[in-house]
C-alpha cells in the first residue's frame, strides 16, 4: 500500500510521458523518421552534440586535475573552504551560470570583437567546466586522498621522474576515479540545455535545444519526436555506462589529514589563482554588474525588479515568488513520494524495492528537455489532462527532486540498527509506531537535506519547465531570467543581473541550510 | 497450561535446520538458563518466543494462550538483547519509558514509573543522561529497566540473550538480585547465560546440541544443574560438573 503513491506518481508522471515519445517515435511514418535522421542538419547536430560533451568533459577534468592533487595531498590553512568554493558552482541554476559568464564577457568586451567568446564553442565549454569542476574534484580528489602519496613515492624511490611517476603510476591509479568523473561530466554536458541556449546563442544547436526548438517555437511535434527518442536512447546508454563506472569504484580508506605535507608556495598559489579566476571572478563579475546602473553603483536594478517590462507578462518580482511557492509545493510533493519510495526501497520485498529504487532514481538520469516534452505530448488528454493545470510545474520540479530525497533518505534508513526496531516492537510498538517512534527521528535530518536539495533543484529549474504550457501570470524566475537575458538593452541588462544574484542568493541559503543540518548522515548522491 | 510451552518447533535458515522438533516446558516463577554451544540455537529459540522470528514448524504457547501468530508487540514478552539495543536519539529516560509511552501511559506516571524502575536497577540519577555516556553494564540495565517499566508486577515471561556479557563482577551480582526480585514477584525468566553464578541461580538448566556440531537445535539435556552434570554425554554436563565440584 505504501508504494501506491510513489509508483502511481512516477507512472503518470515519467513514465507515461516518456513511453509516449517512444510510442509516437514508432508509429509514426518510419519513412519521414529515417529520412530527417538522414538529413545532414540532423547528423551534424548529434555530432555536435557528443563533440561538444566530449570537450567539455576533456577541458573539465584536465583543468581540475590541479585542484585534485592540492586538496588530496596537502594541508593548508583555507583547505575545506577551498573545496566548498568549488562545490558552488555546481548548485548554481544553470540560467544564473548563463547569467554570470553574460556579464563577464559584457564586462571584458569579449562579446564582440578579435577576443569574441560569446556565442562561441568557448563560452559553451568555460561554463560547463564551471559547473563541472565540483565532480572531478569531489570524485577524483576523494579517491585520491584514499590512495594517499605511496605509489607516488614508491614510483620515485624506485627511480622515477616526475613526470613518469604520474604517467606510469598515479593516472593509472586514478583510472577508476577518472573515467567514472568523467563519465558524469559528460552525461551532464550530453543533456545540457539552459547554458547551450543562453551561452552557445541561436545558431548553436544540440539535440536538446532542438528538441525544445522544434517543439515550442516551431510547433513541429514530429521532428521534436525523433530528437527527443535519439536523444533518450543516447542518455540511456551514458546513465548505462554510469553506472557501471561508478559500481566498479572502491574508494580505499581515507589517510589522516594531519599526516599531509603542506603544498609548495607556487603550488597553491597557481590553484588558488586558477579556482579564483574560473569561479570567483564570474560570480563577481555577475554581483558588481547587478549593482552596476547609468554608470555608477546602485541598487536600482534590484528595486527594478518590482517593476513589469513589456518582455515579460509579469515583474520579476512576481516570477521569483511564483518559483518560492512552486519550489514549496515541488519540496512538499518531493518529501512525501519520496519518503514513502524510501519506506519502500528499505523495508519492502526484494523485487519491488528494487524495481522502486531504479524507477524513482531514473528522472535524474533522464534529461529534463525530455521530460517536459514528454509532459507536453502526453498530458493532453484523457484520462490525465493535465496540460494546463497549475500542479503540473511543481509536478514536474518534484519528479527532478525525488531522487534526491531517496539519494540521501535510503541509506540513512539503511543505517537504522535493525535490533533498535526489534527492541521497540519488543516493547510493544506496532509496525506504524517503530517507524514513527524510531525510524523517523533518527532519518528525519535525511529527510530536511533531501528536502533542501528537492528546493535548489525546483527553483532553479528551466529545462522541463520551458515546455510546460501555462498562464502568463505563472511564468517562474529562470523563465523570466532567461527572456532578460535574451534582450539587449541596460536597463533589462541590469535587471537580469539583479535577478540572476537573488536565484544564487536562494539556492545559496538552500545549500547552507543543507550544510547545517546534514551532521554525519550517510546519505549522497 | 500456566507456563511456556515449545511444542515441535522446528527452525531452519536455508538448508541448515537450527532448531529441530523441540519441546519445552517452563513452569510460571522459575529461572531457566539455556546452555550450549555456539550455533545450537539458543538465540534463535529466544527469537521465536519473542515473535521476532516466525517458527517453520511447532507452536508456542503461554499462560495457555497460543503466541505462535501473534505480532511481536502484541506479546508482552520481554527481551534483553545480548548487545544492549539502547535507542541512540533518546535519552535515558525516554529509552525507560518507550514502552509505556507506545501504551499511551500518560505523562505524569510514566515520570513516576521510570524513576521507580531506575531506582530498581541502581541508576538513580540517570535519567537525563545521554546513552552514549553509560558504560556496558549501565547500558545493560538501562535496557532491563526499560523491559521492567512497561508491565506490572508478575506473570510475565522474561527472554535474557547473554546479559551479563561485558559486565563488572559488580553490576553481574546487581543484576542478579533484579532477577531474582523478578521471579519473587512471580515473573518467568528464561535466560542465555555463560555466567557461572548466574548458572547456579537457576532452578533448572537446558542444554542444547548436538555437542561439538556447528549445527544444533536438539534438547541434550535437562534437570537442575546438577543432574544435567551427571549426564555424560552432555558437553555442558561435563563442564557444569567441573564447576560444581570447584
Amino acid at each position: 500500500m505504501v508504494a501506491l503513491a510513489p509508483v502511481a506518481f512516477l507512472t503518470a508522471f515519467f513514465s507515461y510521458p516518456i513511453v509516449s515519445i517512444l510510442w509516437r517515435g514508432a508509429t509514426s511514418d518510419i519513412g519521414s523518421l529515417l529520412e530527417s535522421f538522414g538529413k545532414p542538419t540532423f547528423v551534424r547536430v548529434v555530432w555536435f552534440t557528443i563533440w561538444q560533451a566530449a570537450a567539455s568533459t576533456a577541458l573539465t577534468v584536465v583543468i581540475a586535475l590541479p585542484t585534485c592533487h592540492l586538496l588530496a595531498l596537502h594541508r593548508f590553512r583555507g583547505r575545506a573552504a577551498l573545496r566548498a568554493a568549488t562545490t558552488v558552482p555546481f548548485v548554481l541554476p544553470t540560467v544564473v551560470v548563463g547569467g554570470a559568464f553574460t556579464a563577464l564577457f559584457d564586462r571584458l568586451g569579449l562579446d564582440g570583437g578579435v577576443f569574441h567568446i560569446h556565442h562561441t564553442i568557448w563560452a559553451v565549454l568555460l561554463a560547463h567546466v564551471f559547473f563541472n569542476v565540483a565532480v572531478v574534484i569531489r570524485t577524483v580528489g576523494s579517491f585520491w586522498e584514499g590512495m594517499g602519496v605511496g605509489p607516488e613515492e614508491q614510483a620515485h624511490s624506485l627511480g622515477a621522474s616526475p613526470w613518469q611517476a604520474l604517467r606510469w603510476v598515479t593516472l593509472p591509479c586514478l583510472g577508476p576515479a577518472l573515467a567514472s568523473a568523467a563519465s558524469i561530466v559528460f552525461l551532464f554536458c550530453l543533456t545540457s540545455f539552459g547554458v547551450i541556449l543562453i551561452l552557445g546563442g541561436p545558431t548553436m544547436a544540440t539535440l536538446e535545444t532542438e528538441v525544445w526548438r522544434h517543439a515550442v517555437w516551431r510547433g513541429d511535434l514530429p521532428s521534436a519526436t525523433a530528437l527527443a527518442v535519439v536523444q533518450f536512447v543516447a542518455v540511456v546508454a551514458a546513465v548505462a555506462a554510469t553506472n557501471r563506472l561508478q559500481n566498479r569504484l572502491v574508494f580505499p580508506g581515507r589517510q589522516q589529514a594531519g599526516r599531509l605535507p603542506k603544498p609548495k608556495r607556487h603550488l597553491l598559489v597557481a590553484n588558488l589563482a586558477g579556482v579564483g579566476l574560473l569561479i570567483g571572478l564570474p560570480v563577481a563579475v555577475l554581483l558588481e554588474r547587478s549593482l552596476s546602473a547609468h554608470g555608477g553603483y546602485s541598487f536600482r536594478n534590484y528595486s527594478s525588479l518590482a517593476d513589469r517590462v513589456d518582455l515579460l507578462p509579469v515583474s520579476s518580482l512576481v516570477a521569483l515568488s511564483n518559483s518560492l511557492l512552486f519550489a514549496v509545493l515541488a519540496t512538499g510533493m518531493a518529501v512525501v513520494v519520496g519518503g514513502l519510495a524510501s519506506v519502500v526501497v528499505v523495508h519492502g520485498r526484494h523485487w519491488t524495492s528494487r524495481l522502486l529504487d531504479l524507477g524513482m532514481t531514473l528522472p535524474l538520469g533522464a534529461s529534463a528537455v525530455t521530460l517536459g516534452f514528454g509532459m507536453l505530448i502526453a498530458l493532453d488528454e484523457p484520462p490525465l489532462d493535465v496540460r494546463s493545470s497549475r500542479w503540473l510545474v511543481p509536478v514536474a520540479h518534484a519528479l527532478v527532486g525525488v531522487p534526491f530525497v531517496i539519494r540521501i533518505l535510503v541509506p540513512t534508513l539503511r543505517s537504522v540498527d535493525v535490533r533498535l526496531r526489534e527492541a521497540a516492537a519488543v516493547l510493544g510498538a506496532s509496525p506504524t509506531s517503530v517507524r514513527i517512534e524510531v525510524d523517523l527521528p533518527i532519518a528525519w535530518r535525511g529527510l530536511l537535506v533531501g528536502a533542501g536539495f528537492a528546493f535548489a533543484v525546483s527553483i532553479g529549474e528551466f529545462g522541463a519547465t520551458s515546455f510546460l504550457p501555462r498562464s502568463p501570470d505563472r511564468l517562474t524566475a529562470p523563465l523570466a531570467l532567461f527572456r532578460l537575458l535574451g534582450t539587449p538593452g541596460e536597463a533589462l541588462r541590469g535587471q537580469a543581473m539583479a535577478l540572476a544574484v537573488v536565484l544564487m542568493g536562494l539556492t545559496a541559503c538552500a545549500v547552507l541550510a543543507i550544510e547545517r543540518v546534514r551532521g554525519p548522515i550517510r546519505g549522497s548522491l | 497450561m500456566s507456563g511456556l510451552h515449545v511444542e515441535d518447533v522446528g527452525v531452519s535458515y536455508g538448508e541448515m535446520a537450527v532448531l529441530e522438533n523441540l519441546d519445552v516446558v517452563v513452569q510460571r516463577s522459575e529461572v531457566v538458563a539455556l546452555l550450549g554451544p555456539s550455533g545450537s540455537g539458543k538465540t534463535t529459540l529466544l527469537r521465536v518466543v519473542a515473535g521476532l522470528r516466525c517458527p517453520d514448524s511447532g507452536r508456542i504457547r503461554w499462560a495457555g494462550e497460543n503466541l505462535t501468530d501473534m505480532p511481536v508487540h502484541r506479546r508482552g514478552v520481554g527481551l534483553v538483547f545480548q548487545d544492549n539495543a539502547l535507542f541512540p536519539h533518546r535519552d535515558v529516560e525516554d529509552n525507560v519509558a518507550f514502552g509505556l509511552r507506545v501504551a499511551g501511559v500518560p505523562v505524569e506516571s510514566r515520570i513516576r514509573h521510570v524513576a521507580k524502575m531506575l531506582r530498581l536497577v541502581g541508576l538513580d540519577g540517570f535519567a537525563a543522561r545521554s546513552v552514549d555516556t553509560l558504560s556496558g553494564g549501565e547500558a545493560q540495565r538501562i535496557k532491563l529497566a526499560s523491559e521492567l517499566s512497561r508491565r506490572g508486577h508478575g506473570h510475565t515471561l522474561y527472554l535474557m540473550d547473554e546479559p551479563t556479557t561485558g559486565l563488572h563482577a559488580a553490576d553481574v551480582h546487581k543484576l542478579m538480585k533484579v532477577i531474582n526480585r523478578l521471579v519473587d514477584q512471580d515473573n518467568t525468566v528464561v535466560i542465555i547465560e555463560h555466567n557461572l553464578d548466574v548458572i547456579k541461580c537457576a532452578d533448572w538448566v537446558i542444554d542444547l546440541g548436538p555437542e561439538g556440531g556447528h549445527e544444533g537445535g536438539e534438547l541434550i539435556a535437562c534437570g537442575t544443574p546438577e543432574q544435567v552434570a551427571e549426564v555424560e554425554a552432555s558437553h555442558t554436563g561435563r563442564f557444569l560438573k567441573q564447576i560444581l565440584a570447584n
